[in-house]
C-alpha cells in the first residue's frame, strides 16, 4: 500500500487530537468541582456588602467588616431583599434612608438582570416576531406573522407563508426614512407576551447605529437612539421594568454597560470596570436604593455596589475562585488540552494552554519512552517520537501506543 | 473493472440499503405527521413562534439513524470480507490493491451520500411547505452534523472492521468513539457551523486509515 | 524459466519457528505438489507467496515479481485457490462469473459454464447454499475461465469427498497438461496427487524433506521389511528412513537398492533376515518419510 507510513502518522494525528480532548475530559469529569460563591446583597441599611454562606444549621449571615448576624438582622439589614419576609413579620420599616417605602415601591424599583458569555454568541435562526405595543388590551398577543431582517425587512405571514409585502414595504420605508441603513447586523428582543409591556426590538444597521423599532397601533414606530454616535455598540439586552426607567444595557466593544433610558434614549455607564463579554457572566439585582451586579469569570466573582440613580460605584468587593483538584492537576498533568468552548453555544474546539510547569511531566514522559523504545528503534525515530510526546503529553503517547509496530 | 467491483458491493449491501431506504422514509414520514399533529394541537403560530423563541428543532429524530445506517454499512459490505479472509480474493484481483480499497469505501460513501441527500432533501421539503427558509435552514444545519456523523461512522468502522487483530480493533473503538461523540454534542440548530471544518477534516482523514488496516492485513498480522 | 522462485524464507510465528532458510522454485509447465502433515506451514508458504504473509526474512518471485508488490498484470496471471475452496458465497452461480469475467482480458465463459454443467445447481444457487464439493467446482470453474499461467491452489482436497476429490484432480490434469499451465499447490491428503504433481516438495517441520520428481519418488523409494536378530539402529546413516520394529518385524524405507540397504542394515552387526522390498503408492512414500506421528 503506497504512503502507509503517512497514513500512520495521519491516524496519530487524528487520535492524539481525539486524546487532547477525550483523556483531560474524563480526568476532568473525575477531579472537576464547581466554585460555590456566597450569596453577597449591597445593604441599604450599613451601606456593606452582605454575605451568606452555607445551607442548613451550618449557614453563615455576615457582612464586609466581619460581623455576624442572625437571620433575623439579616432580614433587617437587607430590607430591600427581604422585604416579603419583613412585610409577613410586620417588621417593615415605613422609611429608609429617610425615605418613605412601601411593599409596592419596592417591587416596583426591583429589577433582575443576568448576562450569559453565551448571549452574543449563539446561533440565531434570523427570525423575529413583532408584537403590538399598544393593542388596546392588557394582554399582549402574537401578531400571527414574523419578519426577518437582513438586506431589508420581510414580514412572513405564518398561516401561508408567505411575505406580507404591504407591511414589508411599510417597515422598510420607514426604516429607510428614519436613516436606517441595510443590512441589519442583529435585533435584540423579547416577543414573550407573558410581560408587562412590549418595546419592540433594537436593531443594530450596518453602520454600527442603534435604531428602536416597534409597532404602536399597527404602524411602525421607528427611531435612531443615537447611541451608536457616542459608542460603538457590541450588543445589546432588552429588560423590561416595572417603572420603564430604561430599555434595557447596551454593551459596547469594550465591554463597557450602559442603561440605556427610556424614552430619552440617553446612555448611562454603569460604575463597572468592562465586562469580558466572552469569559464572563453578570448579575444585576437592583433597587431603589442601589444595585448590587455581581460579575463571574474564571477568575473569581466580583461584587459591586451602585448608585441607583447616579450608577456611579459606591463599594466594591472580590472573591477569588479558589483552584480545585482539576486546576492543580491540570497545571501538572496537561499543559495542552482542547476543550469544546462554554463561551459560546456553537461547537467551537478551543485549545486551552494551563503551565510551563506541565511541560515537566512531558518531558519525563518523552524520556521514559525514549529508554523504553531506545534499543527497539532508530534513534531518529525515536528522537521524533520523543519530540512528539514532549509538545503532546499523555495524548500524544496513547496515540502512539495504540498504533501497533511494523514487525 | 470499477464496475464489477461496485457490482460486487452491490450484491453485499443491496437488502441493507433497501432496509435503510425503507427506515429513513418511515422516519421522514413520522417527523411529518409528528409535524403535522404538533402544529394541529398548539397551532402554527404558536410552534413558529416555539422554533423561534425557544432553539425548537424539527429533526431530532433523525439524530441517531445515519449514525446507524453508517456503522451497519460498514459492517455489512466489510463483515463477508473478513469472514473466511476473502479479502485475500478482493486484493488478489488484477487491480492496483489501495485503487480496490478505495472503490469499495467510496462505494459505500456514495451510497450514504446518496441516502442521506434523498432525506435531506425531503425533510427541507417538506419542513420548507410552512415553514420560511430561515427555519428549513436551521433544521439542515441542526441535521447535518449527524448527517456527517452517519459518513464517520462508517469509515471509521470500516477501518475497524478491516484490521485484521481483534485487540487492534478494541483500541482503534476508543479514538473513534472520541471522533464520533464529538459529533454529536449540542442540540442547538445551527451550533455546529464553526465545527464543521473539523468534521470535515475528520471525514477526510479517516477515509485513508483503511488503507493502513488493508496494509497490515497483507502483512499477514493476526 | 522458473515461475516462481523462494529465497532463504525463515518465518517465526511468536518465537515458533517455522522454516529457516527455506528456499525452492517451480519451472514452467510444473505440476508442484507441496505436501506435508498438518502444521508443517503449507499455507504459510502460500500466503507469503501471494502477499499475504511478510515472512521474517526471505523472497518470493513470481514471474520475477515480488511477492508484496505483485502488478496486476501479474495477479491476472495467477489464479488462486484458498483453503476451503474460499468463494464470495453472497453470489449466485451467475453472479459469480459476471463479476470474475471483467477483471480478466483472457476470461473463458464457456470453460466454467462447461464444469458446472455437471453439478446440479440452477445458475441463481447462491454460492452459500451449496455442499463444499459443489463450491469447489464452481471454484475450479473461475479458475479455468480466468486461464491463468499459474495456478496456485491451497489444500484443494479438504473437505471434498473421494468423488469430487477425483473429479478435481481429473480435470485440473488434463487442463494443465493441454494449456502448459504451471501449477503449486498443497494438500495433506495424498491418495490421488500421483496422478497429478509432477514434482514433490515434502515439508516437515521446519525445513524441506525431500524436493523430487513424484515418478522419481514412485520408481525409487520402496519399503524394505525384515526380521533382525538384534536391534537395529535407527539412524540408517542418512540412507534409511523412519526405520521401526513392528511386532516381531522390522520396516525401513529407502532410495537405496536391496543390496545397499543390506550392507547398512548389517553395519551394527545385526543378521538381517527374509528382507524383502516393496513398491509404493505416493501416500505410502509419504508416511514413509515423514514418519507415521
Amino acid at each position: 500500500m503506497k504512503s502507509r507510513n503517512l497514513i500512520s502518522y495521519l491516524i496519530i494525528f487524528v487520535s492524539t487530537l481525539a486524546f487532547l480532548w477525550g483523556i483531560p475530559a474524563l480526568v476532568r469529569l473525575a477531579t472537576y468541582s464547581g466554585q460555590s460563591y456566597p450569596f453577597v446583597y449591597f445593604s441599604s441599611v450599613v451601606k456593606q456588602f452582605c454575605f451568606r454562606e452555607g445551607s442548613g444549621k451550618d449557614v453563615r449571615r455576615y457582612d464586609a467588616t466581619g460581623r455576624q448576624y442572625s437571620e433575623s438582622e439579616f432580614d433587617a439589614a437587607l430590607p430591600m431583599f427581604n422585604y416579603r419576609q419583613l412585610a409577613v413579620n410586620g417588621d417593615m420599616p415605613d422609611s429608609i434612608n429617610g425615605r418613605a417605602v412601601t411593599v409596592h415601591d419596592i417591587r416596583r424599583s426591583s429589577i433582575i438582570f443576568r448576562y450569559a458569555k453565551t448571549d452574543v454568541s449563539s446561533p440565531h435562526t434570523g427570525l423575529y416576531v413583532l408584537l403590538e405595543s399598544m393593542s388596546g388590551r392588557v394582554d399582549l398577543v402574537s401578531p400571527g406573522d414574523a419578519f426577518r431582517l437582513g438586506s431589508t425587512i420581510e414580514f412572513i405571514d405564518i398561516k401561508t407563508n408567505a411575505v406580507n409585502k404591504t407591511k414589508s414595504e411599510l417597515y422598510a420605508k420607514e426604516l429607510d426614512r428614519r436613516g436606517f441603513t441595510f443590512p441589519a447586523q442583529w435585533a435584540a428582543g423579547d416577543f414573550n407576551t407573558r410581560k408587562p409591556y412590549d418595546e419592540g426590538y433594537f436593531v443594530l444597521d450596518a453602520r454600527g447605529q442603534l435604531f428602536h423599532m416597534k409597532q404602536v397601533s399597527g404602524k411602525p414606530f421607528i427611531r435612531n437612539t443615537g447611541a451608536g454616535d457616542s459608542v460603538r455598540v457590541a450588543h445589546f439586552s432588552m429588560l423590561p421594568v416595572a417603572d420603564r426607567r430604561f430599555y434595557g444595557f447596551v454593551f459596547d466593544a469594550q465591554g463597557c454597560m450602559y442603561m440605556l433610558e427610556s424614552p430619552s434614549y440617553r446612555l448611562t455607564k454603569l460604575g463597572l470596570p468592562p465586562v469580558d463579554m466572552h469569559r464572563s457572566e453578570a448579575l444585576i439585582m437592583g433597587n431603589m436604593f442601589y444595585w448590587t451586579v455581581a460579575v463571574t469569570s474564571p477568575e473569581g466573582r466580583k461584587y459591586y455596589a451602585l448608585d441607583n440613580e447616579t450608577l456611579r460605584q459606591v463599594d466594591e468587593y472580590a472573591i477569588a475562585r479558589k483552584a480545585n483538584l482539576w486546576d492543580k492537576l491540570s497545571a501538572w498533568i496537561f499543559p495542552v488540552y482542547v476543550t469544546f468552548s462554554d463561551a459560546t453555544k456553537y461547537v467551537q474546539p478551543k485549545l486551552n494552554f494551563t503551565t510551563l510547569a506541565a511541560l515537566t511531566f512531558n518531558l519525563l514522559l518523552a524520556l521514559a519512552y525514549a529508554a523504553a523504545v531506545r534499543k527497539r528503534k532508530k534513534a531518529v525515530a525515536v528522537a521524533c517520537s520523543s519530540a512528539y510526546i514532549l509538545a503532546t503529553g499523555i495524548a500524544g503517547l496513547a496515540a502512539m501506543a495504540l498504533l501497533p509496530g511494523r514487525k | 473493472m470499477y464496475r464489477s467491483l461496485i457490482f460486487k458491493e452491490w450484491i453485499k449491501t443491496r437488502r441493507f440499503i433497501l432496509l435503510s431506504g425503507v427506515a429513513f422514509a418511515a422516519l421522514i414520514a413520522y417527523i411529518f405527521l409528528w409535524l403535522a399533529q404538533t402544529s394541529g394541537s398548539m397551532g402554527i403560530v404558536n410552534l413558529w413562534e416555539t422554533i423561534i423563541s425557544k432553539e425548537f428543532s424539527l429533526v431530532g429524530h433523525v439524530k441517531y439513524l445515519p449514525l446507524a445506517v453508517g456503522l451497519l454499512l460498514a459492517v455489512v459490505q466489510l463483515a463477508p470480507e473478513m469472514q473466511s479472509k476473502r479479502l485475500k480474493l478482493t486484493l488478489h484481483l488484477p487491480m492496483n490493491e489501495t485503487r480496490i480499497i478505495c472503490t469499495m469505501l467510496g462505494y459505500g460513501l456514495a451510497t450514504l451520500l446518496m441516502l442521506f441527500t434523498l432525506a435531506t432533501l425531503a425533510l427541507v421539503a417538506g419542513i420548507s411547505v410552512h415553514f420560511s427558509r430561515e427555519i428549513a435552514l436551521s433544521n439542515f444545519l441542526t441535521a447535518l452534523p449527524w448527517f456527517l456523523g452517519g459518513l464517520q461512522a462508517y469509515l471509521l468502522c470500516a477501518w475497524i472492521c478491516l484490521e485484521p487483530v481483534w485487540r487492534q480493533r478494541i483500541f482503534y473503538a476508543i479514538p473513534a468513539a472520541c471522533v464520533l461523540f464529538s459529533f454529536y454534542g449540542s442540540a442547538s440548530p445551527g451550533a455546529y457551523v464553526a465545527y464543521l471544518p473539523f468534521m470535515l477534516f475528520f471525514i477526510a482523514a479517516s477515509f485513508f486509515f483503511s488503507l493502513h488496516a488493508a496494509a497490515r492485513f497483507k502483512d499477514g498480522e493476526q | 524459466m522458473s515461475v516462481i522462485q523462494c529465497e532463504n524464507i525463515t518465518h517465526y510465528y511468536g518465537s515458533k519457528l517455522i522454516y529457516e532458510q527455506l528456499s525452492f522454485e517451480v519451472g514452467e509447465g510444473k505440476i508442484l505438489g507441496l505436501l506435508g502433515k498438518n502444521g508443517t506451514g503449507k499455507t504459510t508458504i502460500i500466503n507469503i507467496l501471494t502477499g499475504y504473509l511478510r515472512p521474517q526474512s526471505g523472497v518470493c518471485r513470481i514471474f520475477g515479481e515480488e511477492m508484496e508488490r505483485l502488478s496486476p498484470a501479474a495477479k491476472s496471471r495467477i489464479g488462486l485457490l484458498l483453503e476451503g475452496h474460499i468463494q464470495h458465497t453472497y453470489f449466485n452461480v451467475e453472479q459469480i462469473e459476471r463479476f470474475y469475467s471483467r477483471f480478466f482480458p483472457r476470461w473463458k465463459r464457456d470453460a466454467y459454464y462447461e464444469l458446472l454443467k455437471k453439478l446440479n445447481v440452477t445458475p441463481t444457487q447462491k454460492i452459500s447454499t451449496m455442499s463444499c464439493g459443489q463450491r469447489s467446482q464452481v471454484a475450479l470453474g473461475l479458475l479455468f475461465a480466468q486461464d491463468p499461467a499459474l495456478l496456485i491452489l491451497d489444500d484443494f482436497s479438504m473437505g471434498l469427498d473421494p468423488g469430487y476429490r477425483r473429479l478435481f484432480v481429473e480435470y485440473l490434469r488434463e487442463y494443465a497438461a493441454a494449456e502448459n499451465k504451471t501449477v503449486f499447490l498443497t494438500s495433506h491428503i495424498i491418495q490421488d496427487m500421483e496422478l497429478l504433481i509432477d514434482d514433490c516438495i515434502i515439508l516437515d517441520y521446519g525445513r524441506i524433506l525431500l524436493h523430487e520428481p513424484t515418478a522419481y519418488i514412485l520408481k525409487n523409494f520402496r519399503r524394505f521389511r525384515f526380521t533382525a536378530t538384534a536391534d537395529v539402529s535407527a539412524a540408517g546413516g542418512g540412507v534409511l528412513w523412519n526405520t521401526e520394529k513392528i511386532g516381531h518385524s522390522w520396516e525401513t524405507y529407502s532410495f537405496a537398492t536391496l543390496d545397499e540397504v543390506r550392507r547398512e542394515l548389517s553395519k551394527d552387526g545385526a543378521s538381517i533376515d527374509a528382507l524383502a522390498e516393496e513398491r509404493l503408492s505416493l501416500e505410502d512414500a509419504f508416511i514413509g518419510l515423514t514418519g507415521k506421528y
